[in-house]
């Protein structure tokens, strides 16, 4: 059991990121930390993705003359990581937004205070829009 | 005082500061945040430690006692919820009041499902495994015949921006969207206050000179994305990076003039646009585009690879352009303090 799961460490290691981060989305009502939450669940699917793509003794695929294709590592998962971390920035950066908007209207970043809020009418600023 | 300093230059500045000459003017001992610092150490070396945050809301309140302060002025701390409502920490819903119950909930049900994934991550092929289901005939087309069909000597390059270009396409429209919800959210038109006074030498000294560096680094590794490890999206990340380095150093009323903001929008449409037209004509000559050859060049140089490319260089500058965007957008709309 323990040799087994040493030879699947990377993969048990992204079931134990995606794990803490789905679990501080639950724990943590600050909007700051259920971003860094999603972020570790970003990170956790890519290390699962990048170690599914590795060949015992393969090398980095950049093809040279000679070289069989069975040298080589994987490049499939390679190109998905790619558009994940590219799509993981992309809803990192609209959810930052979201919460700098939720605070400029609520002055908290606490999730409970701005649904109590909300729920009895948000707060009058006249000085906003 | 300052005439006899006229034509001195960077490193005759640094070397009178190195010798422990006080700045005038901002940041000399005039300043009055550093006035307002030095009491602070005295009131620390007086009253024990207490955190500089919590110094000044302690000030704030006592001019505030003594009427020194309109009230219309926010406090120095935004954080802290409106006081007339105590805040206890509840969800508004069923489990109102029984926190402890819904954070063992919580914890159970992620303890649950890891361990259905672990189960699940022991029993995959074994890592590393040569003859693992996913090293099917796909990779194998894409390692073998990579080169001669698209012309890249990274294999994960032509895989991208040739055989799966148009996902990188629906890639390289997620970012524009996320670019331009961002510029909905955060656009506010008139009140923009800045928050810091400016490029201090400790930035100007180092960097400057890194600066032509950084972005040079970023042309050369999005040029290089078929020949090595590289492409536009780390390349533009780079080529981001050093214009935020830009932004910090020249000062963002310069960075207004070079490249204004609705420049940067219009760069990302018309490369995601061109990254559109380019590849856009396999949907009328199919996958094999038959009667539309594009030269493929010698492997090896850095003009080959048919239209990765022009490709790499559009995917970089939209990475580049929506990198600054989105730290322009965070920054201007501060709230005055």
């Amino acid at each position: 059991m323990l040799e087994l799961l040493l030879q699947q460490r990377y993969y048990v290691a992204a079931v134990l990121l995606f794990s803490i981060g789905f679990v501080t989305l639950f724990l943590h009502p600050d909007l700051i930390k259920k971003i860094i939450g999603m972020n570790l669940m970003d990170t956790a699917v890519f290390l699962f993705l990048a170690a599914m793509g590795y060949v015992d003794g393969g090398r980095a695929p950049m093809v040279e003359e000679g070289v069989p294709a069975s040298a080589y590592i994987n490049p499939v998962p390679g190109g998905l990581v790619l558009t994940g971390i590219v799509v993981a920035v992309s809803t990192t950066a609209l959810f930052l937004a979201l919460t700098r908007r939720l605070y400029r209207r609520y002055h908290s970043l606490n999730l409970d205070v701005i649904l109590m809020l909300a729920r009895e009418g948000r707060p009058h600023r006249e000085d906003e829009e | 005082m300052r005439s006899d300093r006229a034509g001195e230059s960077w490193y005759e500045r640094f070397l009178r500061w190195a010798g422990g000459e006080e700045p005038e003017g901002p940041e000399g001992p005039e300043d009055p945040e550093r006035q307002e610092f030095q009491e602070y150490l005295e009131y620390i070396d007086a009253h024990g430690y207490l955190e500089f945050g919590a110094y000044r809301l302690m000030r704030w309140k006592e001019r505030r006692a003594k009427g020194l302060i309109p009230d219309t002025a926010p406090a120095p701390h935004h954080q802290s919820p409106p006081p007339a409502q105590e805040v206890r920490r509840h969800r508004p819903g069923r489990l109102r009041g029984q926190l402890k119950l819904y954070w063992a909930l919580s914890v159970g049900v992620t303890a649950v499902l890891s361990a259905v994934f672990l189960l699940v991550a022991l029993s995959l092929p074994a890592f590393g495994d040569p003859q693992a289901p996913a090293l099917n005939e796909v990779s194998e087309r894409y390692l073998a015949q990579g080169t001669q069909e698209t012309g890249a000597v990274n294999a994960v390059t032509g895989m991208i921006l040739d055989y799966r270009a148009f996902d990188t396409f629906g890639e390289s429209a997620v970012l524009f969207a996320a670019s331009v919800s961002t510029i909905l959210l955060l656009n506010r038109p008139g009140r923009r206050v800045r928050t810091f006074r400016g490029p201090d030498q400790l930035t100007n000294l180092l960097g400057r000179p890194l600066l032509p560096v950084i972005l040079l680094f970023g042309i050369y590794v999005v040029l290089n994305g078929h020949l090595s490890p590289g492409g536009g999206f780390s390349g533009g990340a780079v080529l981001g990076g050093g214009l935020i380095l830009a932004s910090l150093v020249l000062g963002e009323e310069r960075m207004e003039e070079l490249l204004p903001g609705r420049r940067t929008t219009r760069l990302t449409a018309g490369c995601l646009l061109a990254y559109g037209v380019m590849k856009g004509y396999s949907f009328f000559t199919g996958g094999n585009h038959l009667g539309w050859d594009v030269p493929k060049g010698t492997a090896g140089e850095l003009l080959s690879g048919g239209l990765i490319l022009p490709l790499n260089i559009c995917v970089g500058v939209i990475v580049a352009c929506t990198m600054y965007t989105f730290y322009t957008l965070f920054l201007s709309g501060e709230e005055e303090t």
